[in-house]
C-alpha cells in the first residue's frame, strides 16, 4: 500500500502534506494566531484581574481563532481545495479523479485525514501553550481544549470529503455547502444545540474549566459519532466509486 | 378445592409478610432521622444575659445534650449579615467539632460577630452533611446599641443593675456564660465580678478575660467576707493580694473624695484590709485601703475592700455616684499610632500578588523566534528528496522543542502557583512597658478553584473578613472559622482569578523595648529588638523632621545618636521631602513586595506622622519594615507561595537630661 500523500504532490492527490499551498496555508494560519496572541496579550498587571475577579480571555480567544482557521484549512483539505494546480486542472476546467476517490477509504483516506488534522495542528502547539499559560488553566484543561480543536476539524475534514464525493471540487453548490456546514457548527449551533458548539465550549472551558467533565464527554460523544457517521458516509461513497470504475 | 383455598391462604399470607417485611424496611430508613434528632437537645445563651451589641463579638454558648447513641459532628452556629437592598446578604459559619458520647452534656462557647439583627442566627448540629438538630434565634428582641456593664455572679442583689451607669446597658451573667475568647468581651466596658465568681471560672474562660484585661478589659472586683478565694493562685497572677484580716466600720467618709458621697450605716460592717503589690491605692479610710487600682497591660483592675453585693453598700444611696465615678476611671485607649485605610493596604498587597503574567518582550521574542524556525523548516521540507524527512524530522524537533520551552518556561510557572498569599501587619507600639497592638490583613489568591485552611498558631483571634471596595461583588467567599483547643481555623475556598482579605486586631507584649533622650546637643535613642528579624529602612520623625537612621539588627540593643544641629539643617517635612524619601525605594528592574509596599504606603504613613505629631514637640515617631509577619499563617492542606511583612510604628517619649 503506497501512501501517495506522503510522497507525492501531485494532482492526483487531494491535500499532499508536503505540497506548497497546505504548507504555505499552515504557516499562514500560524503567523495569523501569532499576531492575534500579541494583540490579546494582557498589558495589565495579573493582579488587575484578581482584584476584580475577571478571568482572562487570551485562552479563549486564541483557541477560538485556532478553531476556526484551523477547521477551515482542513474544510478546503477535504474538499479538494489544496489539490496541487498541475497541467490537468490548468488545461481542462474538468474534474480529475484522485486517489482518496479510487482507493478504500478505511485504507488510505482515513488514514491520512486522522495523520494530516494532527500534522496540521502541530504547529499551532507552541502558541496555544502561551494561551494557556496566560489564562493559567490546568494541563487536562488544555488538553481537552486541543481535542475539541481536533475533532472539530476533524469533523470538518470529513464533511469536506462528503461534499467533494458528492458534488466534486469545482461544483459551486458543493463550495458553499462546506463551508454553510462549517458556519452552522462553528457559530450556529451556539443558538439550537449550544452544548455542542466548540466556541461555546471553549469559553467554558476558560472560564470554570472544573465544571467541564460531563458535558466535554457529552460534546466528545455527539461530535465523535457524528464524526463516525461521515465516515461511513464516505467509506460508501468511495466503494461506489470504485464499482463505477470497475464496471466501466 | 381445599387445597386451592389452602394455596390461596398460602400466597396471601406470604403477601402480607412481603408488604410487612416492606413496611419495616421503610421503618428503617427513615425513622433514624427525627429518632436522632430527638435523643438531643440544643440550648444557649446568647450574648451577654441574653443582649448583644451589634457589630462586636458576642459570646453564645451552646449546650447539647445527647440520650442516644455516641455521636461525632460539627456543631455550627450561622450568622446572616447584609440587607437584599444592597445585594450583600452573607452568612459567616462558626464551627466546631463536637464528640457526645452516649448520656453526656456538653457546653460549647463561640464567640460570634453579629452585624445584623434582622435576619435569624442558625444553630446546628451537622454529622456529615446531615442536620441532626437545628435552631434558629429572632435576633430582634436581643440587640441594643450600647456597650454592656456587666455583673457576672449567680446572686445579685435586685437592684445593683439599676444603679449601674446609664450609658451602658447593665446585664447580669451567670461566670459560666461568661466567654472563652478575649475577644467575647469586646461589647464589655466594665466587668464587675467578686473574687468567688473568678474562681468558679474555666480555665480558657479565666485565659480569656486575663486577655481581654490586658488588651483593655476593666475589672471590678472585691474579696467580700470569705477572702479564701482571694488567695487562689490563679487570683494571685492577676492580683498579688495579702490579706490581713478584718476590719470593723460604721462610716466611710473618705468615699466622699472618690464620688463625693459618704457611707455611713447603723449597724457595725467589716471592710478587708489587704495589700496589692504594685497598685495604687485610690481611697483610704484610716489606714485601711478601701479601692485599688492596678494596672495589667493596657487594662486595669479596680479592687474594692468591701462587699458592694452585701449591706450597707447595696442599700446605699451613693452608689450610682460611685459607679459613675468607676466608669470614669475606665482605661482608654486612644488612636493606637498612625491609622492607615484598609483599602490602601489591599491595593499594595495586590500589587504584588507572588504571581504574574509572563512578559510581553519574553513572548514577543519565543513568538517572533518560533516563527523563524516554521519558516526556514517549512520552506525546506518544501523541496522534494531525500532531505525531506530528513528536514521534516527537524521540523517536529522544533516544534516539539518550542512546545517544551513554552511549557516549562509559560505555562508551568503560573500553573505550579495557582494559590498565593502575602500578609501585611501593622505594628503599633506606644510608650514604655505597654503591649504593642496589631492590625494584619492576610490576602489569599487563587486562579484556579481552591480549598484552604489556614490557622495563626495555638492564639485565639477575633478573624473578619475585608472587602476591597474595587470588587464588585460585595459578599465574601465562602468560609467556615472553625474554632477548636488549638486556636481559630479558617476553613474557606476560592473561586477561579478571586481573592480573600482577612483582618486580625490583636495585642502582643512589645517586641521592642527603648527611649529616647535629649541633651542640649544630642538625641540619644536606644532600641532593644527582640525580634528575630531586622528592622529596616528605618525613619525617625522629630520635631517636624524625618531622618533616616540605620537598620535595627535583630535581637540586639542599638543606641542611635543624632546631632541636633545636624537635624536642624534637615529641611521641614513638606511634599518635596516625601517624594524624596520615597524615591530611595525606586530600584530599577522588578519591585519585591518591601518595595512595593514602601512605594504605595509611606507617603500616607508619613503625611500622617506629619499631621499627628507636629505639635507634639516631645514626641519622637520611628517607622521600620520587618520582612516577616507578627502573626503568621500555617496553611493545612496547601503549601502556598507567599510573603509577609511588618510595617513597625513606635511613638516615644523625649525625655530631658541637662
Amino acid at each position: 500500500m503506497k501512501y501517495y500523500f506522503l510522497t507525492e504532490d501531485s494532482e492526483k492527490c487531494l491535500a499532499p502534506f508536503f505540497s506548497k499551498m497546505v504548507l504555505t496555508a499552515s504557516f499562514i494560519s500560524v503567523v495569523i494566531i501569532s499576531i492575534i496572541l500579541l494583540i490579546f496579550w494582557p498589558r495589565q498587571p495579573l493582579a488587575d484581574f484578581i482584584t476584580v475577579n475577571k478571568i482572562p480571555l487570551a485562552f479563549f480567544l486564541i483557541f477560538a481563532a485556532t478553531l476556526i482557521i484551523y477547521s477551515y484549512v482542513n474544510l478546503c483539505c477535504g474538499s479538494g481545495d489544496m489539490i496541487q494546480r498541475g497541467y490537468h486542472i490548468i488545461k481542462y476546467r474538468t474534474d480529475r479523479s484522485t486517489f482518496e476517490k479510487e482507493i478504500d477509504f478505511f485504507r488510505y483516506g482515513l488514514i491520512e485525514f486522522l495523520l494530516h488534522t494532527l500534522i496540521l495542528l502541530l504547529p499551532f502547539l507552541p502558541l496555544l501553550i502561551l494561551a494557556a499559560s496566560i489564562s493559567a488553566v490546568s494541563l487536562i484543561t488544555f488538553v481537552q481544549a486541543v481535542f475539541i480543536l481536533y475533532t472539530a476539524s476533524l469533523l470538518c475534514r470529513m464533511f469536506g470529503f462528503m461534499v467533494y464525493l458528492f458534488w466534486g471540487r469545482l461544483s459551486t453548490i458543493g463550495y458553499f455547502t462546506a463551508r454553510a456546514f462549517m458556519i452552522i457548527f462553528i457559530f450556529g449551533t451556539f443558538i439550537f444545540a449550544p452544548y455542542i458548539n466548540p466556541l461555546q465550549f471553549l469559553y467554558l472551558l476558560n472560564e470554570s474549566p472544573d465544571a467541564m467533565g460531563l458535558p466535554f464527554v457529552l460534546y466528545m460523544a455527539i461530535v465523535m459519532f457524528a464524526t463516525l457517521l461521515l465516515i461511513l458516509t464516505n467509506h460508501t461513497l468511495v466503494r461506489r466509486h470504485m464499482n463505477q470504475e470497475k464496471t466501466t | 378445592m381445599l387445597l386451592k383455598s389452602r394455596n390461596l391462604m398460602r400466597q396471601s399470607h406470604s403477601n402480607r409478610s412481603k408488604v410487612i417485611i416492606f413496611a419495616a424496611a421503610l421503618m428503617v430508613i427513615f425513622i433514624p432521622l427525627p429518632a436522632l434528632s430527638a435523643a438531643f437537645s440544643l440550648d444557649y445563651a446568647l450574648g451577654l444575659g441574653g443582649h448583644f451589641q451589634l457589630n462586636t463579638w458576642t459570646p453564645l454558648t451552646v449546650v447539647l445534650e445527647n440520650r442516644g447513641r455516641p455521636t461525632r459532628g460539627t456543631l455550627e452556629v450561622i450568622v446572616t449579615s447584609g440587607s437584599e437592598y444592597h445585594q450583600d446578604v452573607h452568612q459567616s459559619t462558626y464551627a466546631m467539632d463536637v464528640d457526645l458520647p452516649h448520656n453526656s452534656k456538653k457546653r460549647y462557647a463561640f464567640a460570634v460577630m453579629i452585624k445584623s439583627f434582622t435576619h435569624e442566627l442558625i444553630i446546628r448540629l451537622k454529622q456529615n452533611d446531615t442536620v441532626i438538630i437545628s435552631k434558629s434565634i429572632n435576633l430582634r428582641p436581643h440587640f441594643t446599641e450600647k456597650s454592656f456593664a456587666v455583673v457576672a455572679d449567680n446572686f445579685v442583689s435586685p437592684d445593683i443593675l439599676s444603679v449601674l451607669p446609664k450609658a451602658l446597658y447593665p446585664v447580669n451573667v451567670r461566670p459560666k456564660f461568661l466567654p472563652e475568647t478575649w475577644y467575647g468581651y469586646d461589647s464589655v466596658k466594665l466587668l464587675i465580678m467578686r473574687a468567688a465568681a473568678l474562681k468558679e471560672l474555666r480555665e480558657r474562660q479565666f485565659q480569656a478575660l486575663t486577655q481581654w484585661i490586658k488588651q483593655g478589659g476593666y475589672l471590678v472586683t472585691t474579696g467580700g467576707l470569705n477572702y479564701g478565694s482571694l488567695l487562689e493562685k490563679r487570683i494571685q497572677h492577676i492580683l498579688p493580694i495579702n490579706v490581713f484580716g478584718h476590719k470593723r466600720f460604721f462610716e466611710l467618709k473618705s468615699l466622699a473624695q472618690f464620688c463625693s458621697q459618704t457611707l455611713i450605716s447603723e449597724e457595725p460592717f467589716l471592710v478587708l484590709n489587704v495589700r496589692i503589690d504594685n497598685s495604687n491605692v485610690l481611697v483610704k479610710e484610716k489606714d485601711i485601703p478601701l479601692i485599688f487600682q492596678k494596672n495589667l497591660g493596657f487594662g486595669q483592675i479596680f479592687f474594692l475592700s468591701f462587699d458592694y453585693n452585701t449591706p450597707p453598700f447595696s442599700r446605699w444611696e451613693g452608689r450610682k455616684f460611685f459607679w459613675d465615678k468607676i466608669l470614669s476611671m475606665r482605661p482608654l485607649i486612644g488612636d493606637q499610632g498612625i491609622v492607615l485605610e484598609n483599602q490602601k493596604i489591599l491595593d499594595s498587597m495586590l500589587a504584588k500578588i507572588p504571581v504574574h503574567f509572563p512578559g510581553l518582550k519574553s513572548g514577543f521574542i519565543f513568538i517572533g523566534m518560533y516563527l523563524v524556525f516554521l519558516r526556514y523548516f517549512l520552506k525546506k521540507i518544501r523541496e522534494p528528496g531525500k532531505r525531506r524527512w530528513e528536514n521534516g524530522f527537524f521540523l517536529l524537533l522544533v516544534i516539539t522543542a518550542f512546545t517544551t520551552v513554552g511549557y516549562w518556561r509559560f505555562f508551568y510557572p503560573n500553573n505550579k502557583q495557582k494559590f498565593t498569599y502575602n500578609s501585611f501587619c501593622q505594628l503599633d507600639l506606644s510608650g514604655l512597658n505597654t503591649p504593642a497592638s496589631a492590625k494584619c490583613i492576610l490576602g489569599l489568591y487563587a486562579l484556579k478553584k481552591t480549598a484552604y485552611r489556614v490557622d495563626f498558631g495555638s492564639f485565639s483571634y477575633p478573624v473578619t473578613h475585608v472587602l476591597s471596595k474595587r470588587l464588585k461583588k460585595k459578599i465574601p467567599n465562602p468560609y467556615v472559622l472553625h474554632e477548636n483547643y488549638n486556636g481559630l481555623q479558617i476553613a474557606g475556598s476560592l473561586e477561579e482569578w478571586s481573592h480573600s482579605f482577612y483582618m486580625i486586631k490583636s495585642t502582643f507584649d512589645s517586641p521592642l523595648e527603648g527611649h529616647a533622650l535629649r541633651d542640649p546637643h544630642h538625641l540619644t535613642i536606644k532600641v532593644e529588638n527582640k525580634l528575630p528579624h531586622k528592622i529596616v529602612d528605618c525613619l525617625i520623625y522629630f520635631k517636624k523632621r524625618f531622618l533616616v537612621i540605620d537598620d535595627i539588627p535583630a535581637n540586639k540593643q542599638q543606641t542611635i545618636k543624632l546631632k541636633l544641629s545636624e537635624l536642624k539643617k534637615t529641611e521641614i517635612f513638606n511634599d518635596h521631602e516625601a517624594e524624596q524619601i520615597i524615591n530611595r525605594f525606586d530600584i530599577n528592574g522588578s519591585l519585591s513586595y518591601l518595595r512595593t509596599s514602601q512605594k504605595n504606603l509611606t507617603k500616607d504613613v508619613l503625611l500622617r506622622i506629619h499631621a499627628k505629631y507636629k505639635n507634639k514637640r516631645d514626641r519622637l515617631f520611628l517607622i521600620g519594615w520587618v520582612q516577616a509577619g507578627v502573626i503568621q499563617p500555617e496553611f493545612k492542606l496547601t503549601h502556598p507561595l507567599g510573603e509577609n511583612l511588618t510595617l513597625v510604628n513606635w511613638e516615644l517619649t523625649v525625655e530631658m537630661t541637662s
